[in-house]
């Protein structure tokens, strides 16, 4: 798995979102991006899965150009995606959440529901499997979310703060489940402004400010970049 | 009293079942395209001529017109979803550019059945038996009781078909949220028009046995039919094609025992007011709220 942005670019009429971005991420990856509001972060991710489309620049999925793909088809690629205000089915039960979406599987009924057992046992969700969406917190809303993206095994997974508004101890389960997902081979790209988890959960970091990225690396690299303290903190 | 009140129910439950379905079909299409069919109640028209001209030309009664009936009618929705829909909703403001078509379609198959077919009310020549059913004191009319036999059925089958499949499942999810949908790898062009091929098939089944209910066939009929369905789903709930049963089944109900205690020129009267009170308490209708 490899997802490679080239010269990405993002306009609505006179503000350029995303400005000339270019990065890589490779399989079993956790890509953190952070950046100030209105830096092109959320931006970013919808290119990728195809919700916005690129004024200019490439994004290659397995070497293969996806940019001028719809979001259903960028999904059954691998690509998978969770947003800011999750978008779960919410007069729908948390089961149905996750089986809603498996329309074109072609595996049988019963292996169907007991995979979404199995992910709702995973993120302990199982005990509220008949509640509906609208019933749960927004914590558990995100983690719903997360779980219906895994129902179609996605390779790579984009997380659009995961963290924002979460309770503390949702937010450590949540860190859990993207260590264990992981370690079961996802790569991930989490866009933050949650910057200890983002510390904890990144083996690289991208901080763009602008549209534009003004630094790429470790954590302990970005935690010293002059450039991101002054664009990110303010100082 | 007693005698004429129950009558008026199970009428009002009748006629409710059949303007749910109505409603339902409106509502699928309204709930996953925000598309406003104000043609709706002109492809009920349609299905009635049919089953009209299937009688008279192959004597086919209206029941077996169905096996045709319920495939062209889905086809139908399909092309059509395919030929106009995702035009009008790249428009700035779907539900006009959408309203306005569809007035204008409505006009022109009424225009074009009424040069084919003049303005003379068709009556279908009854082909079940037609000794008035009495139980009790309640008489029902077989035409109405098979109507309502089978809009009981139908609606039914929408419902195990919109909560125990996967097909009816990612309708109601489209409903409730069309952005989550296509992230999970559900094209929404194609589920939009399979959504648009069962509301037309739903007012077509329904228009098909119309005749059985209320005899007069006449080009200008879709008109009351599509204000009716307006009405119900509003009652019922925007998008929810549930509702649109619930909502058909009080506006059925308050039509036929409003009539009986005030001059039937005062029935849709009372039912307008119901709607009023209604949304007036609960302006997302009774089962509104998809979430979106």
């Amino acid at each position: 798995m490899s997802l490679s942005i080239s010269n990405l670019t993002k306009r609505f009429g006179g503000v350029v979102a995303v400005d000339h971005l270019s990065f890589r991420i490779e399989e079993k990856e956790i890509l953190g991006i952070i950046g100030p509001n209105g830096s092109g972060k959320t931006t970013t991710l919808n290119c990728i899965n195809g919700i916005y489309k690129a004024d200019e620049g490439t994004i290659s999925y397995n070497e293969n150009l996806i940019q001028e793909l719809h979001p259903h088809e960028i999904a059954h690629l691998g690509i998978g995606r969770t947003f800011q205000v999750p978008k779960v089915f919410k007069k729908m039960t948390v089961a149905e959440n996750l089986l809603a979406p498996v329309l074109d599987s072609s595996e049988s009924d019963s292996i169907l529901r007991e995979k979404a057992l199995q992910l709702l046992k995973q993120v302990d969700l199982e005990p509220l499997r008949d509640n509906l969406g609208e019933e749960l917190s927004g914590g558990q809303q995100k983690i719903l979310e997360l779980a219906r993206v895994l129902m179609f095994d996605p390779k790579l997974i984009l997380l659009d703060e995961p963290f924002a508004g979460v309770h503390p101890v949702l937010r450590t389960k949540f860190h859990q489940m993207i260590f264990s997902l992981h370690k079961k081979g996802k790569t991930f790209i989490l866009v933050s402004h949650d910057l200890p988890s983002l510390y904890l959960l990144s083996s690289r970091i991208i901080v763009l400010n602008n549209g534009q990225k003004i630094a790429e690396g470790s954590v302990h690299e970005i935690k010293r970049d002059e450039a991101v303290i002054e664009a990110y903190l303010g100082r | 009293m007693g005698s004429l009140l129950l009558n008026a129910i199970v009428s009002g439950i009748l006629l409710g079942m059949i303007y749910g379905l109505i409603g339902a079909g409106l509502n699928i299409i309204y709930g996953v395209m925000r598309v406003v069919n104000f043609a709706h109640g002109e492809f009920l028209m349609i299905a009635a001529y049919m089953i009209y001209w299937f009688s008279v030309l192959y004597k086919i009664d209206p029941l077996s017109s169905l096996l045709v009936i319920i495939p062209l009618f889905f086809l139908a929705g399909m092309i059509i979803y395919y030929l106009l829909i995702p035009r009008l909703l790249r428009s700035e403001d779907p539900e006009m550019a959408s309203f306005l078509t569809f007035y204008g379609i409505s006009m022109i198959i009424t225009a074009l059945v009424l040069i084919a077919w003049g303005a003379d009310p068709r009556g279908l020549r009854f082909p079940y038996p037609i000794h008035t059913l009495r139980i009790g004191s309640l008489n029902l009319s077989p035409g109405r009781a098979i109507h309502f036999g089978f809009s009981s059925l139908t609606a039914l089958a929408l419902a195990v078909f919109l909560y125990r499949t996967y097909l009816g499942k990612a309708i109601r999810a489209i409903i409730q949220n069309r952005e989550a949908v296509k992230i999970v790898g559900i094209d929404p062009n194609r589920l939009s028009s399979i959504a648009f091929g069962i509301g037309l098939m739903l007012v077509g089944m329904t228009g098909a046995l119309i005749p059985l209910t209320f005899p007069g066939i006449t080009p200008g009929m879709g008109a009351s039919y599509t204000l009716t369905a307006f009405v119900v789903i509003v009652l019922g709930g925007l998008g929810n094609p549930l509702g649109a049963i619930i909502g058909g089944l009080i506006f059925g109900l308050t039509e036929n025992i409003s009539a009986i205690f005030l001059p039937f020129a005062l029935s849709p009267v009372i039912s307008f007011f119901i709607l009023i009170l209604i949304i007036m308490a609960r302006p997302q209708g009774l089962l509104g709220g998809t979430g979106t």
